[in-house]
C-alpha cells in the first residue's frame, strides 16, 4: 500500500479536481452563470465536505485499508461487484481527461501534429510513470504543482490594470436558479477528490488533508474564474473553448514576459500528465485487488492502451466532451455521494467474541 | 484493409515484446487479462479506424444523461 506524506497527499487531492477542471469546464459554468459564475463554485465545495467526512470515518474504521481493500474483506461479493462500478467510473473519467488532454494540446499549442501522435505519445508518458507507482507520481507533484499554485497567487498582480468589476454586476440578478445550474456542472468534478481513500490507508488519508485540498483548489478555481469574469467578461469568456488559457495570453506586462500562457502551460501540463498517470494507477490497484494474480505493471501498460484506444471511439470531437457534462453529474453524484453515505452506514468491521 | 489490420497488430506485438520479461513471471490470470485487454484495444482500434461512421458510445451516453439533466 502506498505510504505519501500529508504534503503529497494534499497535492495529489488538489490536483485531482483541478487541473482537468480548469481546461473547458469554466467557460460552460460562466454561460449558465454569467457574472454570479463565481458564486456557483461555492456550494459545490461545500457539498463535497459530507462525503470527505464520511469517507473519513469510514476509513478510521479500518485501520491499515484502502477503501478498495474494505470493500472486498467486508462484502466479497458485493464488495467486488461495487470496486467494479468503481473501476469503470474511474476508467471513464480517465478517457475524459485523455480526450480532453490530447484536444487542447492539438488546438491550442500542436495545430499541425495528428492527434494520434499526441495521444500516443501522452499515454505512453502516463504509462510509464504510472508503471513506476503512486509514490513516483506523488513526488513528481511536489516539482510541478506548487509552481502552478503560485501562478494563481501571482495572476491578479499581473491584471491590475486590465479588470473591471463591472462584468460582476449585479450580483444575483437572474435569480439563484442560474448559480445552482452553475453548481451541478462543477459538483462532479469537484467531487473527483473522493479518489483520495481509494489509494491510501487511513494512517495517511485523514479528513484535514481533504480539506487542505478542496480549501485551495476553491481558492485556485475561484480566482482563476474571478479573473476570467473580471478580465475577458461573461459574454467573451463563454464563447471560449479554454478561457484560461485565453485568459493567460492577456498577460502582457513587459516584453521579456508577453507569452505568459507558456509558462503556464509549462505547469499545467505536467500537472494533467500526473492525473492521468495516478487515474491509470488507481485502476490498476482496483483491477489488482479484485484479481491477486494480475500484475500492476503490465496491467498498466494494456489498459493504457485501452484508455488511448477509447478516448479516441468514444468521442468523435471536443464538443462531445463539453455536451455529457450536463447529465453526467447525476450518474457522477451516485459515486461521489451516495455509495460514500452507504458505506458510511454500512460498512463497519465484524466484532468477534 | 489489410494496412489497417498491420498497425494495430504491429504495435501489439512491439508492446508484448517490450513486456516479456513481467508476462513470464506472471500467473494464469496475469497473462490472461493482458492479452485480453490488448485484443480487446486492438479491436477497437481497427473497427474505429475501418468504419465508415463508427458508432460512438458519446452519442448514446449524451441521450442518456440530457434525461438526467434537471436543468433542461
Amino acid at each position: 500500500m502506498a505510504k505519501l506524506s500529508n504534503y503529497q497527499l494534499i497535492l495529489m487531492g488538489t490536483n485531482f479536481f483541478t487541473t482537468v477542471f480548469i481546461i473547458s469546464l469554466p467557460s460552460q459554468i460562466i454561460a449558465t452563470s454569467r457574472q454570479d459564475a463565481w458564486l456557483s463554485y461555492l456550494p459545490a465545495f461545500l457539498i463535497m465536505v459530507i462525503p470527505l467526512w464520511m469517507l473519513s470515518k469510514v476509513m478510521h474504521r479500518f485501520p491499515d485499508q484502502d477503501l478498495f481493500s474494505v470493500l472486498k474483506s467486508r462484502f466479497p461479493i458485493v464488495g467486488s461487484m461495487l470496486t467494479s462500478f468503481y473501476l469503470l467510473f474511474f476508467f471513464f473519467i480517465l478517457i475524459r481527461d485523455f480526450r480532453m488532454f490530447i484536444d487542447f494540446i492539438s488546438v491550442a499549442l500542436l495545430q499541425r501534429t495528428p492527434l494520434t501522435v499526441i495521444g500516443g505519445l501522452v499515454i505512453l508518458t502516463c504509462i510509464l510513470s504510472a508503471r513506476s507507482g503512486v509514490q513516483v507520481v506523488a513526488r513528481m507533484h511536489e516539482l510541478f504543482y506548487p509552481l502552478l499554485m503560485l501562478i494563481t497567487v501571482i495572476l491578479p498582480f499581473l491584471f491590475y490594470a486590465g479588470t473591471d468589476i463591472r462584468w460582476m454586476q449585479p450580483v444575483l440578478a437572474q435569480g439563484v436558479k442560474p448559480v445552482l445550474h452553475g453548481s451541478w456542472l462543477a459538483v462532479s468534478y469537484i467531487g473527483e477528490i473522493i479518489i483520495l481513500p481509494f489509494i491510501v490507508s487511513n494512517r495517511t488519508f485523514q479528513l484535514k488533508q481533504g480539506l487542505i485540498s478542496l480549501l485551495i483548489g476553491a481558492y485556485m478555481l475561484e480566482m482563476l474564474v474571478v479573473l476570467n469574469l473580471l478580465v475577458l467578461s461573461p459574454n467573451l469568456a463563454s464563447r471560449m473553448m479554454y478561457p484560461n488559457y485565453e485568459l493567460a495570453r492577456e498577460v502582457r506586462v513587459t516584453e521579456f514576459l508577453d507569452r505568459f500562457d507558456s509558462i503556464l502551460v509549462t505547469f499545467w501540463l505536467p500537472a494533467l500528465f500526473q492525473k492521468i498517470s495516478l487515474m491509470l494507477n488507481v485502476i490498476c490497484h482496483g483491477i489488482k485487488q479484485m484479481m491477486p494474480g494480475v500484475q500492476e505493471r503490465s496491467l498498466s501498460t494494456s489498459l493504457g492502451i485501452l484508455a488511448f484506444v477509447c478516448g479516441f471511439w468514444f468521442f468523435e470531437n471536443p464538443l462531445q466532451l463539453l455536451n455529457l457534462n450536463g447529465g453526467w453529474p447525476a450518474v457522477a453524484l451516485i459515486f461521489e455521494i451516495l455509495l460514500p453515505l452507504c458505506f458510511y452506514f454500512m460498512l463497519k468491521p465484524r466484532f468477534h467474541r | 484493409m489489410i494496412l489497417k489490420l498491420i498497425g494495430p497488430l504491429l504495435l501489439l506485438s512491439i508492446v508484448t515484446i517490450a513486456e516479456w520479461s513481467e508476462i513470464r513471471t506472471a500467473n494464469l490470470t496475469g497473462k490472461t487479462v493482458f492479452f485480453l485487454v490488448l485484443a480487446v484495444s486492438g479491436s477497437i482500434w481497427f473497427y474505429v479506424s475501418t468504419a465508415v461512421h463508427p458508432v460512438r458510445p458519446a452519442v448514446f451516453l449524451e441521450a442518456l444523461f440530457k434525461r438526467l439533466d434537471p436543468f433542461t
